[in-house]
């Protein structure tokens, strides 16, 4: 199952010097990913990651930090394409998203929301996004 | 005449199937897991009159255009339509008490082998036979006796108890069961042979609509592929195929030949291509391409859904049908001749595989991305995904066509987003795999051209052989249909 | 910024899968230890 090859991979490696890279652009999953592999599995997949803090910060690989660390050739060739294929708004919001979970403060604040979420209130995801901008609740 | 074939008719189908959600992929292992889940499940069901008054579904089936899904934003559950039939101009969308007659109808209560459905007495004579009166084509009183008497309600409990039938609904009361076809072989379980039996009852319907439309006998068809997704088999052969005959049987084409294709997403498109290249040879005149429906993308985005308190909008399976034959002289034609293809070579890079299927094959007869009036890509409603944070699958498809468009210099950066609004076709099909994968836009296509003055359009499909992890590969084809040469005399190109 | 780093991939199943990530990452001079073409659910 992901979550175990996850967790034995991390507990083998330096955590200072690992990070994830993101390719998938569906937000929830993105968001749910990026959380899990930093404080653990709070979404209920009952995998190998439940109270597990790895600690391991995520990027999507068209932040432009990584974009600025692929050589030009390869960038031209191929990933040019497919980042202007993106829809542009949706983009910054994935870069926006993804900076966001990267701050310890404001990742811990988010989890102190996850854990005292109450559904009657919404959905979890719509609090999630809410909190690191309130543009970005889903629609209505 | 020119040597091309046509599509010459066509049908789409929808079937409303709210109480066989839960026979869908994903509602059945959530439900394994968690079978409170019913509940919630059977409370975010459509009732068939809220299924009709949408309008992506009267698009589907060719009362609507589907430009006229620009005009309204999202939700476009909330849009009341002023007069929604169940009859479409290409096909219909059948209430879920007659697809239980047409499942019946499909299995045989005769023959010890297919009597695989049961359906309780009352229900039959009460609600079945009563819906299906004025059905134009269910009236064919062979097929009618195959409905039977029925079972009593104790007669069903017990089978579900003895054989683990699966237990079958109808407004959230028992009417029926679905048996296994051998107590040990998997692929003649239950869910297996309902999703087959399901694909094969919505393919004949499409058919059936299809000969009707185009006024010909089931008789004269020479040639049936099915395209559909399924693996119909048994233990030796769990994708054994040719469903095209179990279909073209029920529908009495009994001078046809069959076989299927089969490709993923992108199986239609690669049957009409086989279809078009059969037909070119000339022994074979009038070729039916059938795709029936997937009962397993059902609820597939239930989660969702019941996440947004959204009515749960995988409730419906498509189905459709369409029929190639030779240059007739007015339809327009398949330039097969300018086929967009992905070979394996190019491998998963998505400025390769967009220039392999749109750019180079117009390039190479003196055409512009701009010389295309219209695209079709993945045609699922985004209203199903959307409003749940997921992605809009036909946007996500057209962008890079749009953006080909700019690095050729046909357009500039900032008319992407006009390209994609004046040329891609906007999503209206339910997710269900190969049926959303370009084709949903044929039939309002070929009227586009015929009547609307457009002079070609460009279906384009994407199948996942990935998802089988027998390969890393995705794989996609495109088909440009174009005005007959005929009727503007002469000049093939621009 | 990714030279001499180790990271794990989750690839997309389309365009950015673990393939395209492993080989434009690998040309950054990082180290892919894990790819997957899939999340958590």
């Amino acid at each position: 199952m992901s979550q175990e090859n996850v967790a034995r991979i991390a507990e083998e490696q330096n955590k200072d010097n690992l990070i994830a890279i993101w390719g998938i652009s569906d937000i929830q999953p993105l968001i749910i990913g990026a959380i899990t592999i930093n404080k653990g599995d709070c979404f209920g997949f009952s995998g190998a990651l439940a109270n597990k803090e790895l600690g391991l910060k995520s990027y999507h690989v068209l932040e432009p930090e990584i974009i600025a660390a692929i050589p030009q050739t390869i960038y031209a060739q191929e990933i040019m394409f497919i980042e202007l294929s993106k829809d542009p708004s949706k983009l910054q919001m994935i870069f926006e998203i993804m900076r966001a979970l990267r701050d310890s403060a404001t990742l811990d604040k988010l989890m102190s929301k996850i854990e005292n979420h109450d559904e009657s209130s919404g959905p979890l995801m719509n609090e999630i996004l809410k909190s690191v901008n309130p543009k970005f609740a889903l629609p209505k | 005449m020119t040597e091309y074939a046509v599509i010459k008719n066509w049908s789409y189908v929808l079937v409303h199937t709210p109480e066989f959600v839960r026979y869908g992929s994903k509602p059945m292992r959530e439900l394994a897991k968690n079978p409170a889940l019913e509940k919630e499940i059977n409370s975010h069901l459509r009732p068939y009159e809220l299924v009709l008054d949408y309008l992506p579904n009267q698009v589907f089936i060719g009362n609507a255009h589907p430009k006229q899904l620009r005009t309204l934003s999202l939700p476009w559950l909330h849009h009341s339509l002023a007069n929604p039939t169940r009859w479409g101009r290409f096909g219909e969308i059948m209430p879920q008490e007659e697809f239980y007659a047409l499942l019946k109808m499909a299995s045989d209560e005769t023959s010890s082998d297919r009597d695989l459905i049961w359906l309780e007495e009352k229900f039959i004579q009460e609600i079945v036979l009563p819906a299906i009166n004025n059905h134009p084509f269910l009236q064919n009183t062979d097929e009618k006796t195959k409905i039977g008497q029925g079972k009593s309600i104790k007669q069903i409990n017990q089978k579900i108890t003895d054989s683990k039938s699966l237990p079958l609904f109808y407004q959230k009361n028992l009417i029926g069961c679905f048996h296994r076809g051998h107590e040990e072989d998997e692929s003649l379980q239950p869910h297996i042979l309902l999703e087959n039996m399901s694909t094969k009852a919505s393919a004949v319907l499409a058919l059936k609509h299809m000969l009707k439309r185009a006024d010909i006998s089931p008789l004269d068809i020479d040639l049936i592929i099915s395209c559909s997704e399924e693996a119909v088999g048994e233990r030796y052969q769990r994708g054994g195929g040719n469903l095209a005959r179990a279909i073209g049987d029920m529908t009495g084409c009994k001078n046809a030949i069959t076989f299927d294709v089969k490709a993923f997403c992108a199986g239609p498109l690669y049957a009409i291509f086989v279809a078009d290249s059969i037909v070119a040879r000339g022994q074979f005149k009038k070729i039916a391409v059938v795709g029936g429906g997937s009962l397993a993308k059902l609820g597939m985005k239930f989660q969702g859904h019941l996440g947004k308190n959204m009515p749960i909008l995988d409730d419906i399976i498509g189905a459709l049908a369409f029929l190639i034959t030779k240059d007739d002289g007015a339809s327009p034609v398949l330039r097969t001749d300018m086929l967009g293809t992905h070979p394996i070579g190019i491998g998963n890079n998505l400025q390769k595989i967009y220039e392999s299927i749109i750019l180079n094959p117009l390039k190479k007869h003196g055409l512009k991305i701009t010389d295309v009036d219209y695209f079709a890509t993945q045609l699922e409603n985004p209203e199903i995904t959307v409003p749940i944070g997921q992605k809009d699958i036909p946007l996500e498809n057209s962008r890079p066509i749009a953006v080909l468009a700019f690095q050729q210099g046909e357009i500039n950066k900032t008319q992407i987003n006009d390209f994609i609004r004046e040329r891609c076709i906007q999503g209206f099909a339910p997710i269900q795999g190969h049926i959303p994968a370009g084709v949903p836009y044929i039939g309002h296509g070929i009227e586009d051209i015929i009547s609307r003055c457009k002079k070609r359009i460009m279906i384009i499909a994407k199948g996942s052989p990935f998802l089988s992890r027998t390969t890393d590969l995705a794989d996609s084809i495109s088909l440009v249909i174009e005005q007959n040469p005929t009727n503007k005399g002469g000049a093939q190109n621009a | 910024m990714l030279k001499g780093k180790k990271i794990i991939i989750f690839g997309d199943g389309g365009e950015i899968g673990v393939e395209s990530l492993k080989r434009w990452l690998e040309a950054a001079d990082a180290e892919v230890v894990l790819g997957r073409q899939d999340c958590f659910s």
